[in-house]
């Protein structure tokens, strides 16, 4: 943002100091232009004195001496019978305006200016046969002469004046600038232990009143994760309590089959409540930040039933991606949804089935996909359904995978795999 | 058996307890509040103390630091959740074991046994379990085999010194379950079996050549020490 912030002010700067220094650099020359030619004009007179009174030859001299002397003008002297005294030889209709009029004038010449000054020998009677012409060129001042002085300290003046602008808006931005930043980094941190306390910030009021709403709403977060904390721990107390006294109940029956029967229907009944107040701790688990490094979590989880494997003469095959995005999951959900699906595998397949684990990651996209060389999923299925069995188990293994997978934005299908066993894929998307 | 008080506030559970313990052999007084337990346990001095944590005038874990200043009296506490953070700082605070709702009072019972076991051996226990070349430090939690340290996981360890406790003996994955992961309903028999096969891989030993740890099929897992192999000579 300061970079940005120096780069618009930069621009803008640049833009009013180019437009008023241009027409000031212009305006330099111009004056000094304006005062060569009145050097020039002060020439003139004496030269005219001395071709109006002396002979060519004289004037030859004066001539001479004055365009040897260090300056920026050339003297020429043009007389009407065609003799020419001084460098810039020619006679062109500029020259036989100037004597037919009897008018001075000035032109503009290519690198500079001239003046052209009639003499006349003869009073007001004299003719234009009569009468010299003195032309007098002066050079255009350029970048060695006291305009490329005075551009020069505009240059610096420019230069000086975008500094210190730059100076100002970097003072400027930084009051801006870091009080964002230090915000940012506050919210980033948040979720995190340690790191719950409110940001002190200074800087311009709207950042101090973004910093209040942060930590207002942080503490509002807190409050209610707190609160569904309690609430969940008091869930599980009055959830579980009645269970114990049912279970406890059910020890006192004195008819065996019923016994069992009864104590059967409440290990159904507690596996539900344990999924009930699992799932209502996972916004507990997830903290303010879920995001978690689901790659390396998951490969890692994967090679844990590694040894298992081993220990079974089971072919383990693995290809796993090595990084991958963040995943909005918890490690322990991660953890849990590998192991529902390793467990199922190992438990439902003969000890010498293959498995094949693919990790692949994108960009925003982790898919897992375990496959095995067992007898495949039992027909009519339901991956999410709670409740749907497979091999007398309570199903409930599939969809706490399921559920991970659908809050992180993906989902888990299930299908046959070409080593003849079951296909099970887990999609999980990044935040 | 053991005389056994239990403070619990839920007048469901309460009686059947009572009941329960009493028909396991125990005899059995209870409190329905902190401080009428905290009475009860002061006057009548039981073996035992069953302490749930959500009592209705005081914390569980303020009962236990007050029951701590006047006796030694083994304590199980009863919870709602194993990850309860009150469970953890009444274990800190000297509660012996817990147990998790929902339990039965067989459970229970195995329960009040086992602590009453490891009151009654005190301070006579070893700290340090020898099989074999394998020694396995309670307290410290370090296990050492043929005087080589293992890196183990504290669900490793706490598997390898369950068996270790009882050596020889064929002890089922259900038991494990219930006495290390403390699930006593579900949980997985492989959960057990991928821990097991790690522990085997850190004791330098497969499934298929086993030294320590062996498994009896349809039945459980056995930590011993492996029998020298001896020589058949002509």
């Amino acid at each position: 943002m300061r970079r940005s912030l120096l780069v618009t002010a930069a621009a803008a700067v640049s833009m009013v100091l180019l437009a008023m220094l241009v027409p000031m650099a212009i305006l330099v020359r111009s004056y000094a232009l304006e005062d060569r030619l009145a050097r020039a004009a002060l020439e003139v007179q004496a030269v005219e004195t001395v071709v109006s009174g002396q002979d060519a030859g004289a004037v030859g001299q004066y001539v001479d001496r004055l365009n040897d002397a260090e300056g920026h003008t050339q003297v020429t002297v043009l007389y009407p019978d065609g003799l020419e005294i001084g460098p810039d030889r020619g006679q062109d209709e500029r020259v036989l305006d100037a004597r037919n009029t009897g008018r001075a004038r000035v032109d503009d010449v290519p690198g500079g200016s001239q003046i052209l000054v009639p003499v006349s020998r003869g009073g007001n009677s004299a003719l234009p046969s009569q009468t010299p012409v003195i032309r007098i060129v002066v050079d255009e001042p350029g970048i060695t002469s006291v305009v490329g002085v005075a551009w020069g300290l505009l240059a610096l003046l420019a230069l000086a004046l975008l500094a210190g602008s730059l100076l100002v808006v970097d003072r400027l931005g930084r009051s801006f600038v870091l009080p964002i930043r230090r915000l940012a980094d506050h919210t980033q941190t948040l979720g995190r232990p340690g790191a719950t306390t409110p940001v002190a910030v200074e800087g311009p009021p709207e950042v101090q009143e973004l910093a209040a709403a942060v930590d207002r709403l942080t503490g509002r977060i807190q409050l209610l994760l707190a609160r569904e904390r309690e609430g969940v721990a008091d869930l599980s107390h009055r959830l579980r309590t009645p269970v114990t006294a049912l279970r406890l109940r059910v020890e006192t029956v004195d008819d065996p089959v019923l016994r069992d029967r009864l104590s059967g229907d409440l290990d159904a009944l507690q596996a539900t409540v344990d999924e009930i107040v699992r799932e209502a701790r996972r916004s507990e688990r997830e903290g303010l930040d879920p995001r978690t490094d689901g790659v390396a979590v998951i490969a890692e989880r994967v090679r844990h039933w590694e040894a298992l494997a081993e220990d079974q003469g089971r072919a383990y095959e693995l290809h796993l991606a090595t990084s991958g995005p963040l995943l909005r999951a918890s490690r322990a959900d991660l953890e849990a949804m590998v192991d529902v699906l390793l467990d199922n595998v190992f438990a439902h397949t003969p000890d010498d089935a293959a498995v094949r684990i693919s990790l692949d990651a994108t960009d925003d996209v982790v898919e897992l996909a375990v496959e095995d060389a067992g007898p495949g999923l039992p027909a009519g299925l339901d991956a999410t359904g709670r409740g749907a069995s497979g091999s007398g188990s309570t199903g409930l293994g599939l969809s706490i995978a399921a559920r991970t997978a659908e809050d992180s934005g993906g989902a888990i299908t299930t299908g046959a795999s070409d080593m003849g066993g079951a296909r099970v894929v887990v999609t999980l998307r990044t935040d | 058996m053991a005389e056994v008080l239990i403070i619990e506030d839920d007048d469901r559970i309460r009686p059947l307890l009572v009941r329960g313990l009493r028909e396991c052999g125990h005899t059995v007084t209870s409190a329905p509040t902190g401080m009428s337990g905290l009475q009860l346990a002061v006057d009548s001095r039981p073996d035992l103390v069953v302490l749930d944590l959500g009592l209705p005038d005081v914390d569980g874990t303020q009962v236990l630091s007050m029951l701590r200043a006047v006796s030694q009296v083994p304590v199980i506490i009863a919870s709602a959740r194993a990850d309860d953070p009150s469970l953890v700082g009444a274990l800190d605070a000297g509660a012996d074991d817990y147990v998790v709702k929902p339990f039965t009072s067989t459970q229970l019972d195995a329960r009040i046994r086992a602590v009453l076991r490891r009151v009654d051996a005190g301070r006579q226990r070893p700290s340090t379990i020898t099989v074999g070349g394998l020694a396995v430090d309670l307290a410290g939690r370090r296990v050492h085999l043929d005087g080589n340290e293992l890196d183990l996981t504290p669900r490793e360890f706490d598997l390898l010194a369950h068996l270790a406790e009882r050596p020889g003996e064929v002890v089922t994955k259900r038991d494990l379950l219930v006495e290390v992961w403390r699930q006593p309903w579900g949980g997985s028999d492989k959960t057990v079996d991928v821990h097991l096969s790690w522990l085997r891989r850190k004791l330098g030993e497969t499934a298929a050549a086993p030294r320590y740890l062996t498994t009896v099929r349809g039945v459980g897992v056995r930590l011993a020490a492996p029998v020298p192999e001896t020589g058949q000579d002509g």
